[in-house]
């Protein structure tokens, strides 16, 4: 995935698609984006920056999980299997993008009150103590390779929050693939000039997420 | 009187000892080997940054905290299914039980034998019976759900190997109790058995399905002090690794730090 962060206009709508795609329990979100303020008066701005577990290549939190209830699929999408998490959080503490939560406690996802269908669907879909973290959509990718759909350019083959994006900012595709819509996006994007990296390159976890900014 | 085996009269007592500290330190090293390989992941300092906010005193604290809630309560474990937790809560105290009962009886009496009439001696036998009951009723529902829940099957294929040490351990545990009223020679190679496959199982811990046991509450400490360092804003944990990496966006995109390529960039060919 490429996320475009001139693009950004800090909405969330991605963080809220993700929640109603996925049901992320509680206080949960997997894929937030962080708000911060650079600068200062009178040349201070807002800074967005969308986060989701960038599926590295090479996963600390695959290697610290005592349970192996992490795995890596060929497309290269980390997942965790609840049904064998234990809650140990080794892979919480390892992962550098504080991408991983454990959902200890029941909690709503609108700042408290009653639960909401949302909260009461995610009881049911997920457990309570198992590590919690963005799938990439498998789903929506499996459902779209199954019906012959590309993810990335069909609708129903591309992850909830790209698809939810009003900006576009996030672009979803095969990065081995020279054609797929974020390789052609990074390399029209170098041709400009524009800056394309990853986050926390010194954790060496080659991370399948690229920033353009 | 009944007829009752002195195993240490037949079983070269020693020899058994030294092969359980043997397979105790390979044990102990290769566990201590998987802890430090995941603790490798930590942030740097993760340790002297928590001495430094919570002290030895809140530290101590935490560990039994988390001790008693998350270790022998099982206060998280299976929440969502009854089945489930009941099952782990019978093979988790069932397994207490027998570490118990072993000890007692090594540390208090260093004996294989089962005295008459009844003295603190027999306090042991009968919580191991209990336990070992408990933890094999806990097996045998392991075994049946195996055989009936699919996706519990394809979740614990590669764990095959504990389940099945455990049980075999548990079987051979009770086979020698109930042999030792016999005067039948069948009971030594039963107890060896026993022996034998309590070895396999601590051997093979740093690999299989037992590590969770014996390492999860240790991780689930650290994770316990990282929450804490967490809520009180200290670095370099999870909030903080959020801030930094704005920040480090923030001055690529500046141009105060220098771009930090994708590695499948790297890998292809230039345009």
């Amino acid at each position: 995935m490429v996320i475009d962060l001139d693009k950004c206009i800090g909405c969330d709508a991605c963080s809220v698609a993700c929640k109603v795609e996925n049901s992320s329990p509680g206080d949960i979100w997997w894929a937030p984006v962080i708000h911060t303020e650079i600068g200062k008066y009178p040349k201070a701005k807002l800074s967005f920056l969308p986060t989701l577990c960038m599926h590295c290549e090479d996963p600390p939190c695959l290697k610290s999980c005592p349970t192996k209830a992490i795995s890596q699929r060929e497309d290269g999408s980390v997942l965790i299997n609840e049904n064998k998490c234990t809650g140990a959080a080794a892979c919480v503490s390892a992962c550098p993008y504080d991408a991983i939560r454990v959902w200890e406690k029941e909690a709503t996802a609108y700042g408290g009150g009653e639960p909401t269908p949302l909260d009461t669907y995610a009881r049911g879909k997920h457990r309570i103590g198992a590590a919690q973290k963005c799938t990439f959509c498998s789903h929506r990718v499996d459902f779209g390779r199954e019906h012959g759909l590309t993810p990335g350019v069909d609708r129903e083959a591309t992850p909830a929050c790209v698809i939810a994006c009003p900006v576009e900012c996030r672009i979803f595709g095969d990065l081995e693939v020279q054609e797929s819509p974020p390789s052609k996006y990074m390399k029209e994007a170098r041709k400009r000039g524009r800056k394309v990296f990853v986050l926390r390159p010194e954790a060496n976890t080659h991370p399948k997420v690229a920033y353009v900014g | 009187m009944m007829n009752l085996i002195q195993f240490e009269q037949t079983f070269p007592v020693d020899l058994v000892d030294y092969a359980g500290y043997i397979v105790a330190v390979v044990a102990v090293v290769g566990l201590v080997y998987k802890f430090r390989s995941w603790a490798k992941t930590l942030p740097s300092g993760f340790f002297r940054e928590a001495r430094a906010y919570l002290h030895w005193s809140g530290m101590t604290t935490m560990f039994f905290s988390e001790l008693v809630h998350r270790v022998l309560r099982q206060r998280l474990v299976f929440r969502d299914s009854v089945t489930r937790r009941i099952i782990h809560l019978m093979v988790f105290w069932g397994f207490v039980g027998l570490v118990f009962a072993t000890l007692w009886d090594d540390v208090f009496y260093k004996s294989g034998s089962i005295p008459t009439p009844f003295t603190t001696q027999n306090f042991g036998n009968v919580v191991g019976n209990i336990a070992g009951a408990v933890l094999l009723i806990g097996l045998i529902a392991i075994v049946v759900r195996y055989a009936i829940v699919t996706e519990f099957r394809k979740n614990y294929k590669g764990d095959l190997v504990f389940l099945t040490l455990l049980f075999l351990t548990t079987l051979t545990g009770f086979a020698t109790e109930l042999s030792r009223f016999s005067t039948s020679g069948v009971a030594f190679t039963i107890y060896a058995a026993h022996l034998i496959f309590i070895g396999a199982l601590f051997l093979a811990a740093p690999f299989t399905h037992f590590f969770h046991a014996l390492l999860a509450p240790f991780m689930r400490y650290v994770g316990r002090i990282n929450d804490t360092l967490t809520d009180r804003g200290v670095n370099p944990y999870p909030f903080y690794r959020k801030l930094q990496m704005a920040n480090q966006a923030d001055d690529i995109r500046a141009g105060k730090s220098a771009e930090t390529y994708p590695y499948w960039l790297e890998k292809k060919p230039a345009d």
